[in-house]
């Protein structure tokens, strides 16, 4: 009997079901997979030379090349494995808006990280699932079962949106986390301070993480299309505004695009993939631009 | 202040400034609450823009209380009184035109009289008011009107009506027509109010306590000028009254007539003729010297055939001031005049009492019935018998020895002086001084002149004589010459202390120093009391020659009453009862002028009662009914308006700009009220209106510049 949940959509899967991310990096697996993996040994892709040392494996002595330069080389491969996909979304309170009651920041970033997970899942690759706030809230360990897509699921129906964020800490306590080398996909608005949200990428970055980013933005943020009276209220506690909002969108809207060209240049600084979503737009579409993009 | 308000109650709009800053404060609560994520840029966003939003809302802020301050401000009509008429348009003008129509105002000095030129003025100042501008003319004396209704815009018409007016035969007054002028200006719905009086402001016009509040508010309100008319004046002669010695004249009997000539000019009038008219007729001329500033009394001696109302005339020839130059009278002839003798007295010794004394006085073959050669005719009616109905018959009452009255002859007799009739009270041994106390005096409020000391007689010590020297009232003054009797020579026994209130006059007193004959006006009529009696116990007056005499001159000055209607003011309104008439028979009066006018009758017990308001000019006013003349009566003017004096000498310290005749089209503008800021106010709120939207719109273009960072 299926199971129904609201981030399993069979149109999208179907949609992304012959999609591949693959891992643009070296990733630590534990099965021979479709992924390179840093552990190099004699296997049917050859990767580099290397000089002989007593000791070596006679069988993979490269005679060609010692019989041009009469020295021994030996003939090292790439060993190909799976990955963990590690997927981070943040359910901070910023995450709770949408101009529309059901498109939130936060059940899309949910429904981009179902569809992530079915998409590593149905090539063999092992996918994890943290959701964090200000700390991590839940957190679904990495396995290649199919089945494990109804438990993240399951974790999301669970989880809501709620508390303040922090991204900078957050990321970096991930940073100290994941220790084994996999793709690690961040999701979330990144409406933090974008010096600490870039450091805790940087962090991410450090342990050699193939990272993709998806900033998740709902149109509004970013036209800030508003007129009249209107009284924002901060849903971080941040406090309450009241202006005519027709008044300062220009200047709104220059600090909304100077934080974002912020953090893609800074994305872009680290080598990382950066990926700026509207809600507005379906979830599948916006991976296939992006896997599109990567390739 | 330099800030007046023409429509005050509009200054409450004042308030609606309030209006923008109160739904600047509603608003607040009406803000759309909405969830916002990105609180961090809209927080920048705000902090960044929050003192350009903060100057801007304040300008437009500022840009709606002041366009509904100025709105306000424009429709309570804002007059700026100063002399920068750059900010405002020239104010309309509300005119006021006090115009002297007084007779004064006839006197042709040059060629043309000063009400011509007065008028020109008057039209010159009109011609110079435009479109808008509203003007009233005061007739100004002492019956000021308006010539028209309401101030008028219709200057056209206005200058039509002034080319055919004509000069008044009242007197000139002014503060009548400033309180007129004063009821206009408070109407006036114009911001420049401007008051012009235009006159020869003879001596005193303008004096006067009242005259001058009256100015000094004006002034407060109006731009005040005065145009004096009037450039030269040669002296001025006018015949100022005509007085007979008795009121009543009787047929057959020469009377004095006694006109007064006066010279209100600065040099002697010698050899000046002086006329006199009886109906028409002359009869007499008389040259008399008037010294500058004085006045002569011309006397004639005139005999009246006929019974009947007679016109005098006395004139002089015409001088500058035709108006003063002849004047009018007319008497009341009649055959006999009765007299009422109402005697409290038993017949004395050998018939005789104080009523036959008084009788016989005034007509000495009275009590023989023979008196077909004297004017008076006495009746002798006992208190018991008197009928107070029968007094109108008499000009004149003696009441003598009278011990009480009955109610209704106490009111009868009350009534009789009130309208006019002149009563005598004689006392005597049978007066009840208590009851006259109580009942005729009534603490002044009676008709007695003065109170009777009770409890009764006094007899004082010794013997009393009339003084000697108190000549100067008219029943009186013929004792001046002593051949007519020395009052001095009179003893009396006994007298009575009178003491007359306030309001009544001793006109003759005791050589004590008592009061002899006290004199009170009452209503119309007036009242002698005598503080002694006839009787041979009080005096021996009745003994005297010159008994005779006083009881004939207080007769005849008790009579004054018949006078009464047959010469009037110019502008009183003539009243007439005709006895034995009817409402079927149509009454005309002939005017001096000649036309014939319809008098208004109403019904009267016993006969009708006339009245006409046609009295507009001096002259003699005849009655006709039936083709036949029933009677007449003179109009005189008031010989004070003769005085013209020097003009301008009513200027004096008077708080008037003076402007000359000639420059009266152009005083208008020259000194204006002030300027009306209205419009300028109106242009600046639409101004500031335009200056709003136009702000409005930049705000707008500027806010619509978007800047949205396509997805990366």
């Amino acid at each position: 009997m299926p199971i129904r949940s609201p981030y399993i959509d069979p149109e999208i899967y179907n949609r992304v079901h012959k999609m591949v991310l693959r891992a643009r990096a070296i990733v630590e697996g534990t099965i021979v997979g479709q992924h390179r993996s840093p552990y190099h040994g004699f296997s049917v892709e050859f990767r580099q030379h290397r000089e002989y040392a007593p000791g070596d494996d006679l069988r993979y002595l490269d005679w060609k090349v010692f019989g041009r330069s009469d020295r021994f080389f030996l003939k090292q491969y790439e060993q190909e494995t799976n990955f963990i996909g590690h997927i981070l979304v943040d359910l901070s309170e910023s995450m709770r808006y949408g101009s529309k009651p059901d498109q939130t920041k936060a059940e899309y970033a949910k429904l981009l990280a179902a569809t992530l997970s079915y998409l590593i899942l149905q090539q063999r690759d092992a996918v994890a699932v943290s959701v964090f706030t200000d700390r991590v809230v839940s957190y679904v360990p990495p396995s290649t079962n199919p089945a494990h897509l109804y438990r993240i699921c399951h974790v999301f129906e669970s989880t809501r949106a709620a508390e303040k964020t922090n991204l900078g800490a957050i990321l970096g306590e991930f940073a100290s986390r994941l220790r084994r080398r996999g793709v690690v996909i961040v999701i979330s608005d990144f409406f933090d301070d974008l010096d600490r949200v870039l450091s805790g990428l940087q962090y991410l970055k450090f342990n050699r993480h193939d990272l993709i980013v998806f900033q998740i933005l709902d149109e509004f943020e970013r036209s800030f299309p508003f007129r009249g009276l209107i009284r924002f209220e901060g849903m971080e506690d941040e406090g309450i505004f009241r202006t005519q909002p027709q008044r300062i969108r220009h200047s709104y809207q220059e600090l909304f695009g100077r934080f974002t060209e912020g953090l893609k240049a800074g994305c872009e600084r680290m080598d990382v993939d950066f990926q700026q979503v509207l809600t507005s737009r379906p979830v599948d579409a916006a991976i296939r631009e992006y896997l599109a993009r990567r390739r | 202040m330099p800030f007046s308000f023409l429509h005050t109650g509009m200054l409450w709009w004042l308030a609606a400034g309030a209006i923008p800053i109160i739904i600047h404060l509603l608003n607040r609560r009406r803000y759309r609450p909405v969830p916002w994520a990105a609180m961090r840029f809209l927080r920048e966003a705000i902090r960044v823009n929050a003192r350009r939003i903060q100057i801007e809302d304040l300008i437009l802020l500022a840009l709606r209380v002041l366009v509904l301050i100025l709105a306000a401000l424009a429709f309570a009509l804002p007059v700026l009184k100063s002399q920068l008429l750059f900010l405002g348009r020239q104010p309309h003008v509300c005119a006021v035109i006090l115009l002297d129509d007084s007779y004064s105002m006839n006197y042709v000095d040059g060629e043309t009289s000063r009400f011509e030129r007065a008028r020109a003025a008057a039209r010159d100042v009109v011609g110079r008011l435009s479109r808008g501008d509203s003007v009233s003319v005061i007739l100004m004396s002492e019956r000021p009107r308006r010539l028209f209704r309401e101030p008028t815009f219709d200057l056209d018409q206005a200058r039509n009506q002034l080319a055919r007016l004509e000069c008044s035969y009242a007197a000139s007054a002014a503060e009548g027509a400033l309180a007129l002028a004063q009821e206009d200006l408070a109407k006036a719905r114009q911001p420049a109010h401007w008051v012009c009086l235009i006159s020869d402001f003879q001596k005193g016009l303008l004096d006067g306590a009242a005259c001058k509040a009256l100015l000094g508010d004006l002034k407060k309100k109006a731009d005040l000028v005065a145009i004096p008319i009037g450039e030269g004046y040669d002296g001025n002669l006018g015949v100022v009254s005509i007085e007979t010695d008795a009121g009543v004249l009787a047929a057959g009997i020469p009377t004095v007539l006694r006109a007064r000539i006066h010279n209100f000019g600065q040099t002697p009038q010698q050899d000046y003729p002086v006329e006199l008219f009886l109906d028409n007729q002359r009869r007499d001329r008389r040259w008399v010297t008037v010294p500058p500033g004085g006045e002569v009394d011309v006397t004639f001696l005139a005999e009246f055939r006929e019974a009947g109302q007679h016109a005098v005339e006395v004139r002089i020839p015409a001088d500058s001031l035709p108006t003063d130059n002849a004047r009018h009278h007319v008497v009341e002839v009649r055959p006999k005049i009765p007299i009422l003798l109402i005697s409290g007295d038993t017949t004395g010794r050998g018939g005789i009492g104080a009523t036959e004394y008084a009788g016989m006085a005034l007509a000495p073959g009275w009590l023989v019935g023979e008196i077909e050669e004297d004017h008076l005719s006495p009746a002798r009616v006992g208190v018991a018998q008197f009928r107070p109905a029968d007094l109108d018959q008499y000009p004149a009452v003696f009441l003598i020895n009278v011990a009480t009255l009955e109610a209704d002859q106490i009111s009868g007799l009350e009534r009789y002086v009130r309208e006019g009739g002149g009563l005598m009270i004689i006392p005597g041994d049978r007066t009840d001084v208590r009851f006259y106390n109580e009942n005729l005096y009534r603490n002044g409020e009676g008709f007695l002149p003065a109170r009777i000391t009770p409890p009764g007689f006094r007899t004082e010590e010794g013997e009393c004589f009339l003084s000697p020297d108190v000549y100067d009232h008219p029943a009186l003054s013929v004792f001046a010459d002593r051949s007519h009797g020395d009052l001095s020579q009179i003893h009396f026994k006994r007298t009575l202390l009178l003491e007359p209130p306030t309001t009544a006059s001793v006109i003759c007193k005791f050589s004590t120093g008592r009061p002899a004959l006290v004199e009170r006006t009452f209503g119309k009529g007036r009242v002698i009391l005598f503080a002694s009696g006839l009787g041979r116990d009080w005096s021996d007056f009745i003994w005297k020659p010159s008994f005779l005499i006083f009881m004939r001159r207080v007769g005849d000055y008790l009579m004054r009453r018949e006078t009464a209607g047959l010469n009037l003011g110019v502008y009183e309104t003539a009243t007439r009862f005709i006895r034995g008439a009817s409402a079927a028979t149509p009454m005309t009066v002939v005017h001096p002028s000649g036309k014939n006018d319809l008098a208004e009758l109403e019904s009267a017990l016993g006969g009708m009662r006339m009245q006409y308001a046609g009295v507009d000019r001096p002259g003699v006013y005849r009655l006709i009914t039936e083709q036949q003349i029933i009677g007449q009566f003179a109009a005189t003017v008031d010989p004070r308006e003769s005085d013209l004096g020097l003009p301008p000498m009513g200027l004096i310290n008077a708080p008037l700009r003076i402007v000359q005749p000639t420059d009266a089209a152009s005083i208008i503008g020259t000194d204006s009220a002030g300027s009306e800021l209205w419009m300028m106010c109106l242009k600046a709120a639409l101004a500031l209106m335009l200056i709003e939207v136009l702000f409005l719109l930049w705000i707008e273009r500027r806010e619509k510049r978007t800047t949205i960072h396509e997805p990366v």
